[in-house]
């Protein structure tokens, strides 16, 4: 029985572990030192709960921020994993989002002929199901006994068959394969893409492309279609050995069309040959003949020469150079006006003009244009210009369109500006990057009294097969002859029609040109722009003009 | 104090565990679903490549002359519908 103050403690038992505590010592009988130690070791006990308390807090958000930060770490974009999943070569489609190339899935057959069950019957189910590959080709497979490859895209015919064989040998790996939906029809303006090959727009684009980007062109299947199949029949009709054509909006650039035959199916790379692989517009140069002259009227009308006031005599033709005499014998008046230079195509009367104004005036008038120039279009290859090295010696040549080899993309541009109020234009193949810069040359009223000009010449002049009913057409023919072996060629021709409608406010253009023409309309001896070129264009822009013009062209 | 600690901790711990299973699920989800719509987008623009095929000009151009015969509209015919 223990008493203190009066308190009876006897039912009060000690908690044990103070009494097995080996610190505890009992000195004084009111235990005084002991509470204090006790309270010391409390408030210790308590503090130290405290940090412990607040260090497992911290130590559960380190965990749980560590746990969250692995989880968000990695920013869910859901169309970062699409595009991971599907990042797929862009597709190339027309102005109305026609597909012109895309890519799609295909199977590429490889064979392991270890795992065969039966080598001899697999080699037999092959050869029947590939029938274009030699047997010797299956024979060298099966002895190699090797994981071979035996086509690559293959057919849905195909890998229906060979799902029937049903042998384990057979492996098929998933691959991607370019397709051309359109076949020739845009060939020699996209290229192709195979995995050996790359050309035209699919190489000139291919960084745009391979990030999944699509393109879209300013060109139109329907207008393209078109284009395509009036100048191939032409060609054919006129047994030419090459024929282009191009469509294009003189005041903003864009192409709506670009032709140029004979082309290929890109489909099929290994049917393309050498001479169908250019695309003549931009890769090719000619010497344009009379669709130059038409030059010499603007540069006319932008000085206000006197000249456009004077007769031209041609009855005695012109002595050029020592060796060069021309005549005009296709014209039966002798004396000619300003007009009937242009509209009867005389080149004398396009060297005397050139005569008042002298080479240099000249030179400077083909940089104003931009012929001089080298002319940039994204996602073309475009050839310069081969301009001669003295232009004093040639100036008279080239005033009726000899002496200087243009790309037909760079006549088109040049001429564009003589029509189009003045503007100089850069033509556009990719949509959404035309470049709207507006760069004044000419002043209107040249660029008025031009298409006053070259309407004139389709209504009473050389370009007469050039009309279209219903249509104002305005335009300018060409024929040159060939360098063949250092001399110009009787027999092989450049023959051209470059021409614009409506003519009263032009605001298309098309330009038809033909290599090497045997025959014409008109079954006549001379094969010229005029019977060649002229009649094609009419036969084009009376089919694409009810699409083209502005009121009907609702899709754009 | 300890007991309310460990407590404490093993439900940050579960909290932190269910948050992170469920993200991870709905980020599988997240994958599957745009590996339909991707496979849904193939078989469009499968779809979309045969329609190419099938309605290019030549073949259109057969059609009709198989079928309908129809003529191209030309600018003269614009010009009649005008006066009419």
């Amino acid at each position: 029985m223990f008493k203190s103050d009066g308190i009876n403690y006897d039912n009060v038992k000690p908690k044990s572990n103070l009494l097995s505590s080996k610190k505890i010592n009992f000195h004084d009988k009111k235990d005084l030192i002991k509470n204090v130690k006790r309270e010391k070791s409390i408030r210790f006990s308590k503090k130290s709960n405290l940090i412990f308390f607040l260090l497992c807090i911290s130590f559960s958000l380190f965990i749980s921020f560590n746990i969250l930060k692995v989880t968000y770490k990695k920013e869910i974009n859901p169309s970062a994993v699409h595009a991971k999943i599907t990042i797929n070569r862009g597709k190339i489609l027309d102005r109305n989002n026609e597909i012109i190339a895309t890519s799609i899935d295909t199977n590429d057959l490889y064979v392991d002929i270890k795992k065969s069950l039966d080598k001899e019957k697999l080699k037999n189910f092959l050869s029947e199901i590939f029938e274009d590959k030699e047997s010797a080709f299956f024979e060298r497979i099966f002895n190699k006994e090797q994981y071979s490859l035996v086509k690559k895209d293959i057919s849905p015919t195909e890998l229906n068959k060979l799902k029937s064989v049903g042998d384990p040998a057979i492996k098929l790996h998933e691959s991607k394969k370019r397709v051309y939906p359109q076949h020739n029809i845009f060939s020699n303006l996209i290229g192709l893409k195979t995995n050996e090959l790359m050309s035209k727009i699919e190489k000139n684009m291919n960084k745009e492309l391979v990030e999944g980007k699509n393109l879209k062109l300013t060109v139109d299947l329907r207008i393209q279609n078109i284009v395509r199949e009036e100048l191939y029949k032409s060609l054919i009709e006129y047994r030419a050995k090459a024929a282009l054509a191009v469509v294009m909006n003189v005041k903003s650039g864009e192409i709506f069309s670009m032709v140029s035959l004979p082309d290929f199916n890109p489909n099929y790379p290994k049917s393309i040959l050498p001479k169908t692989e250019n695309n003549l517009n931009t890769e090719a140069r000619y010497e344009m003949g009379s669709t130059l002259k038409i030059f010499n009227a603007a540069m006319v009308y932008e000085s206000e020469s006197e000249i456009q006031f004077n007769e031209f005599d041609i009855s005695d033709g012109y002595q050029i150079t020592n060796e060069k005499h021309i005549l005009d014998d296709h014209i039966d008046k002798k004396i000619l006006n300003f007009d009937d230079v242009f509209v009867k195509s005389s080149n004398i009367g396009s060297v005397k003009i050139l005569e008042s104004f002298g080479p240099n005036k000249q030179k400077l008038f083909f940089k104003k244009v931009g012929l001089t120039e080298n002319l940039n279009i994204t996602g073309l290859k475009v050839v310069s210009n081969k301009l001669p090295i003295n232009w004093e010696s040639h100036s008279k040549f080239i005033s009726y369109g000899y002496g200087l080899s243009l790309s037909p993309i760079s006549l088109i541009t040049a001429f564009s500006s003589l029509v189009n109020g003045g503007f100089k234009i850069q033509p556009s193949l990719i949509k959404n990057r035309i470049n709207k810069k507006e760069v004044k040359v000419f002043s209107s009223k040249t660029s008025k009294r031009i298409n006053e000009l070259i309407h004139k010449i389709v209504m009473d002049g050389t370009g007469k097969k050039a009309q279209v009913k219903g249509l104002l057409i305005g335009g300018k023919t060409g024929t040159s002859k060939k360098v063949e072996k250092g001399n110009y060629s009787e027999e092989k021709k450049i023959t051209s029609f470059i021409g614009v409608f409506p003519a009263n406010s032009p605001e298309f253009l098309t330009f038809v040109l033909f290599d090497e023409p045997q025959k014409n309309v008109a079954n006549s001896k001379e094969t010229t722009g005029g019977n060649t070129a002229a009649p094609t264009f009419s036969k084009i822009v009376k089919k694409i003009s009810p699409i083209i013009t502005k009121d009907n062209y609702s899709r754009n | 104090m300890k007991f309310l600690s460990f407590f404490l901790i093993t439900f940050f711990i579960i909290i932190n565990i269910s948050i992170k299973l469920l993200v991870v699920d709905q980020e599988a989800e997240m994958k599957n679903i745009s590996k339909e719509i991707s496979e849904i987008n193939l078989k469009i623009e499968k779809k979309l490549t045969d329609i190419s095929y099938s309605t290019r000009p030549q073949i259109l151009e057969q059609i009709n002359e198989e079928n309908f015969k129809f003529v191209p509209i030309l600018q003269s015919d614009i010009i009649k519908l005008k006066e009419n």
